[in-house]
């Protein structure tokens, strides 16, 4: 049998205070008699009859004692808990993604109960047993390092604190797996709501993946048509049971719209917020019931009504690169086939100029804006290396060919390049650069070292979206690659030729000044619409969304399959001990009773 | 004659009206006007017997000598002095009670005293204090009871006494009675009973106790001190504690009574509450 608690021993300290008032109450008045002899001989007959008789005129004062002993026990919440391992070393992985902020009973979260059943196994341990304490999230992060020290271990597992982050305790075990592989004895708890298996490694999972009631908003997203805003909100019932309820949307923390959605269990649906007149940035949409998890009941999302990008193609004739230029509707595309209409300063105001072809390159390059520069050597910014004939192209794996790589081509034709030390190729050609993008001094450089016309790479699916994601890249002069993203997730802040030092407004209303663009923000736990300001005023946003894989987790059957051959899995969401304060409740309320009768019968 | 609160002249009449006969038999001791098994000279016939050379030739029998012809003396009975010594307890134990034990026990010392005089026996007043007895010098004739009833009226009851050790150190030597005034908190009084009837004495115990050892009232939480030790015992008032007590003194009360009857020694319980004649009559 274990305690919960140990304080309520400091109530024993009752014990002597209720026998010093039995002593304060038999101050008795003092009664002269002529003698004590018959006294004497009542109280000796009494005596012989049984050893209780002498407790007798003192069973309120043992009743009141023993009530106190049962009260203090009952405050104790003694339980019978599971048999400590036998290994001398244990890794407690506790996991602390967002689902272990769900809310289950008495207003505790799974991970309150996590860190107590950690706590309490703790307890369980032997004094030599030697103790690291891992938090698991996107993160691992390890708090202890095989420690013998209780009181430390303990305050390591109660200074775990919940995050916002996705994941589970899979970083924890590559740490334990490379442990294991010195020390056969490692025993590994897990404390963990996430599907999980310990492969070859011995331990216990402790499952807090009951299934609870909960509505997650998925997503947000908006689109401009003409002047007005549409918005739709995705929401997934998670629950066991039907919810119906509304959707409030908010634009700049002024409520634009609300709706309505009905959800049967496990479904998802879209609420939509139609012709919206909002010219602001930042967009909200929360759920107004409140559940079992509250991060995932808001989503944000920055409105697509900003500024398009100003592209300049000078290109004698490329209806391919123009089509896929055009799918990006963000945008406005001028064309020309004059180079010298737009060389030197003719070209301030532009986002982004594509050369495409030697002879569209201007005799004065333009000094502001991003350049692509497309089978042509610019003369500056980087040096050719070869022209190769007759060769094969391969995209390589990069933020701009993300889901086209490992593919192939042929070109009659390219010129190549090493790649400069301050942009990421992506199009190889052996070991050389067939087409890259890089921030030089603030300006983004593009490059495509052949002809389009000489490859049947347009042909492909695959051009127009290498295409887009270029001028998603290049197309405008925003310092954000992106506009969202879940929490933990980093974000590219560009560099710019006006912009050295812009401050950021966290969702805390935190200012924050930034240095040394570019740069990968990555403070981005707390979920919320971030804030760029930058120094002529003009503010771009970023919206740090709760990643709802880490909601489903409410609903997944957690620890199941697979667990790995050594593994016990122990359901923590039931009760895992046998709690005996009821029955003990039960006992001191028949104690009082007795007490009771016993003080009228005396 | 002395008045005072315990001797009133309430007493003193009452006295006048009581009688009683304390039966006693004698065969030695001084003469007086108590019957005797001894033949003496007294008026009263008691016997013939046949004349034995050294005789009283003056108590022959004339009258039977000539109708028998052989000679016979007159015995007569011989009329005996009774000695009663009276053991009054002194100790503190007496002095106690709403109505005074000791007034009690001096008046029923002096009723009995007032008896015995009025028999022409004698009587020796014995104060047992301090484990000492305080013997006050015989006392015969009516005319002595006033001596009497002074002297009781100075006996002032104080300290412990051994009701035992106290009666031993007074040493009796000739047939009598011996009545014990006391109210017996002792465990020797089987030994007091025994003395007393080693040393040939009809015994009459008398014991004397007040209401409130009776029927004692106690509600809530006392210490209890004795009177004579200064002991304290600390009691908390209730029906069970009241129920314990009456078992014990009933134990008490019947264990003298049994001890009486087992050495043929008279007994009588005297409440304070009752008068002096309404006990020795009881």
């Amino acid at each position: 049998m274990r305690f919960m608690h140990l304080w309520p021993l400091f109530l024993l300290i009752l014990i002597p205070v209720v026998i010093i008032m039995y002593l304060l109450k038999q101050k008795a008045v003092t009664h002269k008699v002529p003698s004590l002899f018959l006294w004497s001989e009542m109280y000796r007959n009494k005596e012989s009859d049984t050893p209780w008789e002498k407790l007798k005129k003192n069973r309120l004062l043992i009743i009141q004692i023993f009530t106190i002993l049962v009260l203090i026990f009952c405050l104790m919440s003694p339980y019978t808990a599971q048999e400590a391992t036998t290994s001398s070393n244990v890794v407690l992985l506790i996991d602390n993604s967002g689902s272990m902020n769900t809310v289950m009973s008495n207003k505790k979260t799974r991970l309150d109960y996590a860190k107590n059943a950690a706590k309490e196994y703790v307890k369980t341990l032997t004094d030599e047993t030697s103790v690291t304490v891992i938090a698991c999230s996107d993160r691992t992060t390890s708090l202890l390092s095989g420690s013998i020290d209780r009181s430390a271990i303990l305050s390591a597992i109660e200074s775990i604190q919940g995050t916002t982050l996705a994941g589970d305790c899979s970083g924890g075990l590559s740490v334990c797996q490379g442990l294991a592989a010195g020390n056969t004895s490692l025993h590994v708890t897990v404390f963990t709501d996430s599907p999980l298996s310990l492969g070859s490694l011995t331990g216990t999972i402790y499952n807090f993946s009951a299934p609870v009631e909960n509505v997650s908003l998925d997503y947000v997203s908006s689109s401009q048509r003409g002047d007005r805003l549409t918005v739709l909100a995705c929401v997934t019932n998670h629950g066991t049971a039907a919810v119906s309820g509304d959707v409030n949307l908010y634009g700049d923390d002024r409520l634009l719209n609300v709706s309505s959605y009905s959800l049967e269990p496990g479904k998802s649906d879209i609420v939509y917020f139609e012709s919206l007149d909002f010219n602001g940035t930042v967009l909200k949409a929360e759920i107004e019931a409140a559940d079992a998890l509250i991060l995932d009941n808001t989503a944000y999302c920055i409105s697509s009504a900003k500024k398009s990008g100003k592209v300049l193609l000078l290109t004698e004739r490329n209806i391919y690169l123009k089509k896929a230029i055009e799918l990006n509707e963000n945008i406005t595309l001028h064309e020309t086939n004059d180079p010298e209409t737009f060389s030197g300063n003719a070209t301030e105001g532009y986002d982004l100029i594509i050369i495409d072809g030697q002879e569209m390159l201007p005799a004065e390059l333009p000094s502001e804006g991003n350049l692509i520069f497309i089978h042509c050597d610019p003369g500056q910014f980087f040096e050719i290396s070869e022209n190769v004939e007759n060769s094969y192209l391969k995209l390589e794996d990069s933020p701009y060919t993300s889901g086209i790589s490992d593919f192939s081509f042929g070109v009659t034709s390219s010129l190549t390049v090493d790649q400069p030390v301050w942009a990421k190729s992506f199009i190889s050609s052996g070991k050389k650069s067939a087409g890259f993008i890089g921030d030089n001094s603030g300006r983004k450089i593009g490059f495509i070292g052949f002809d389009l016309h000489s490859t049947d790479l347009p042909l492909d699916y695959r051009f127009p979206i290498l295409i887009w994601n270029m001028i998603s890249e290049m197309g405008n002069s925003d310092l954000l690659a992106t506009s969202n993203v879940y929490c933990g997730e980093s974000v590219r802040i560009n560099s710019s030729l006006n912009e050295t030092k812009p401050s950021l407004i966290l969702p805390n209303g935190r200012k924050e000044e930034l240095s040394a663009l570019p740069l990968l923000y990555k403070n981005t736990d707390a979920p919320g619409a971030y804030m760029l300001e930058k120094e002529d005023g003009s503010v771009e946003a970023f919206a740090v969304n709760f990643n709802t894989v880490e909601s489903r987790k409410i609903t997944a059957s957690a620890i199941t399959g697979n667990t790995g051959s050594n593994t016990l899995v122990v359901d923590a969401t039931a009760t895992s001990a046998k709690n005996y304060r009821p029955l003990i409740i039960i006992i001191l309320l028949l104690i009082l009773t007795i007490e009771w009768i016993v003080y009228i019968k005396d | 004659m002395v008045y005072d609160d315990t001797f009133n002249a309430e007493f003193y009449r009452s006295l006048t009206l009581f009688r009683m006969n304390l039966k006693m038999r004698l065969a030695a001791g001084a003469n007086g006007g108590r019957k005797s098994n001894a033949k003496g000279s007294s008026v009263e016939f008691s016997d013939f017997r046949e004349y034995l050379p050294g005789d009283d030739i003056r108590r022959i029998d004339w009258n039977a000598y000539a109708r028998f012809d052989r000679l016979f003396i007159k015995l007569f009975m011989e009329e005996k002095e009774g000695l009663f010594n009276i053991f009054l307890d002194g100790s503190a134990s007496m002095n106690f009670g709403e109505k005074s034990k000791i007034v009690t026990a001096k008046r029923i010392a002096a009723a009995l005293s007032y008896c015995i005089l009025d028999h022409s026996d004698r009587v020796i007043l014995n104060f047992l204090k301090g484990n000492r007895c305080e013997t006050f010098k015989g006392v015969t004739g009516k005319q002595g009871f006033s001596k009497i009833t002074d002297h009781l009226s100075m006996l002032e009851p104080e300290g412990e006494n051994d009701l035992f050790k106290s009666i031993c150190s007074r040493d009796i030597k000739l047939r009598g009675m011996s009545v014990v005034i006391s109210d017996f908190y002792t465990e020797h009084v089987e030994d007091v009973i025994k003395y007393l009837a080693h040393k040939k004495q009809e015994i009459f115990l008398v014991q004397v106790l007040s209401k409130e050892e009776l029927h004692p009232e106690l509600s809530g939480t006392f210490s209890l001190v004795d009177s004579e030790t200064g002991k304290d015992l600390k009691v908390t008032g209730s029906s069970s504690l009241e129920k314990d007590y009456a078992a014990a003194k009933e134990r008490f009360l019947k264990k003298i009574e049994g001890l009486c009857k087992k050495y043929g020694a008279k007994y009588v319980l005297a409440d304070t509450e009752n008068s002096y004649e309404t006990i020795l009559r009881g």
